[in-house]
């Protein structure tokens, strides 16, 4: 994935439907992850089943960045959000992934970070 | 305040040593500081908790024999002390967990495994602590005040945008950090492409762009997401409307559609119904 990666949706509306994934801290609204799923984290499959999108990601985020092109940006890489598609994410997230997603995550080989405590 | 102390010299350390990772390849020499270091600031961080434990209690006879012991093991001198004043070893053990707590929660950070990918290797091995020159530069943007947030979303939509046309916006990166109001923050190798990129959207003030420093930009990003603080049972106080100024309790929270119900005590107005009827 590089700066040819075709980038995520670009959130429709700013207000309090926004959500980020807790995997990848992706922002979009509820109705694109329930929609299109996750650009970078497509084996949560939240197009599928809805009550997925729930688990998988928060409304409760902190600071915005819009990442045009991930390979050059130096915030991206100290956000460790260098190898996913641009697109726009959050600087942090406040929850950790549920423990059955986290499992998911190790079962398809893919890093999982949580968010550091205050 | 104790805990403070404690934890910056370790945060210190592993900074120190990731910028070193970076420069000096040996592996062997890597460790070897890695261990060195720690132990220093171990004993380092632990001074710091002693004296500054004594303070709180303000009393002479201890900090003397604090001196005294000081070249002792830390068991020791804990137990000197745990006799005549009791709370404090409670407090010790809990500021001690506490900092402990802080320094190892990222401890799989530190361990890499010969079977990791090589791609992830590489990823930890950019990570350094701050942008070297090769990094473009950070540049800090004025634009209206509650409009932050709202700048980065646009720049990204101009960008998929001009792409779809065929033509690339320069700029890397457009961020908005909540802490900071009337300000945003792009990365780009030009101010010309922070001025290009800005161009047409009229909540940005493209008069007002300045590279911010190479060594304030981690700074910028280390925002730690507070959890919802919101719990059943709270007090609150009702800032519009009929109620405003009542104080209410929270009986429900939503946190995936982030509303609470509170409970209030209703405003009856008796002077009015009893004129009423």
């Amino acid at each position: 994935m590089g700066s040819s990666a075709p980038p995520a949706q670009i959130p429709t509306s700013f207000g309090h439907e926004l959500r980020a994934c807790l995997r990848c801290r992706l922002v979009k609204t509820y109705d694109q992850f329930r929609e299109n799923g996750c650009e970078n984290c497509p084996f949560f499959k939240m197009d599928e089943d809805p009550e997925r999108i729930v688990d998988c990601t928060t409304p409760n985020f902190n600071g915005i960045i819009s990442v045009m092109d991930p390979t050059r940006s130096w915030a991206a890489r100290w956000l460790r959000i260098g190898k996913f598609v641009p697109g726009v994410y959050t600087l942090a997230v406040s929850e950790a992934l549920p423990d059955d997603l986290q499992a998911l995550c190790e079962e398809e080989r893919v890093q999982y970070a949580p968010p550091k405590r205050v | 305040m104790v805990s403070d102390k404690g934890k910056q010299p370790a945060g210190k350390s592993s900074g120190k040593r990731k910028v070193d990772d970076d420069k000096t390849g040996g592996a062997k020499k890597r460790r070897n500081r890695g261990v060195l270091q720690f132990l220093e600031d171990a004993a380092v961080a632990s001074d710091g908790d002693y004296s500054s434990g004594d303070s709180i209690f303000d009393d002479d006879f201890f900090e003397e024999e604090e001196y005294d012991l000081g070249t002792n093991d830390k068991n020791d001198q804990s137990k000197s002390h745990s006799l005549p004043v009791f709370p404090k070893e409670e407090e010790f053990e809990e500021e001690f967990d506490k900092m402990m707590e802080e320094r190892y929660k990222n401890a799989s950070a530190f361990l890499r495994f010969a079977e990791d990918e090589p791609d992830l290797r590489r990823f930890v091995e950019e990570d350094a602590s701050i942008p070297s020159i090769k990094d473009p530069t950070t540049w800090k943007v004025k634009c209206a005040v509650g409009r932050e947030r709202n700048s980065a979303f646009c720049l990204m939509q101009k960008y998929v945008d001009l792409q779809a046309l065929g033509k690339k916006l320069q700029i890397i990166s457009a961020y908005a950090v909540e802490h900071m109001k009337g300000h945003f923050f792009v990365e780009a190798e030009k101010q010309s492409e922070v001025i290009e990129a800005c161009k047409g959207l009229c909540s940005i003030y493209t008069t007002r762009v300045t590279p911010v420093p190479r060594s304030q930009v981690p700074h910028l990003l280390n925002v730690r997401s507070r959890r919802a603080e919101i719990s059943v049972g709270m007090w609150a106080r009702v800032k519009n409307g009929t109620y405003k100024g009542d104080l209410a309790q929270v009986v429900a929270v939503n946190d995936a559609k982030r509303r609470v119900t509170v409970k209030l005590i209703p405003r009856i107005d008796l002077q009015a119904l009893a004129q009423k009827f």
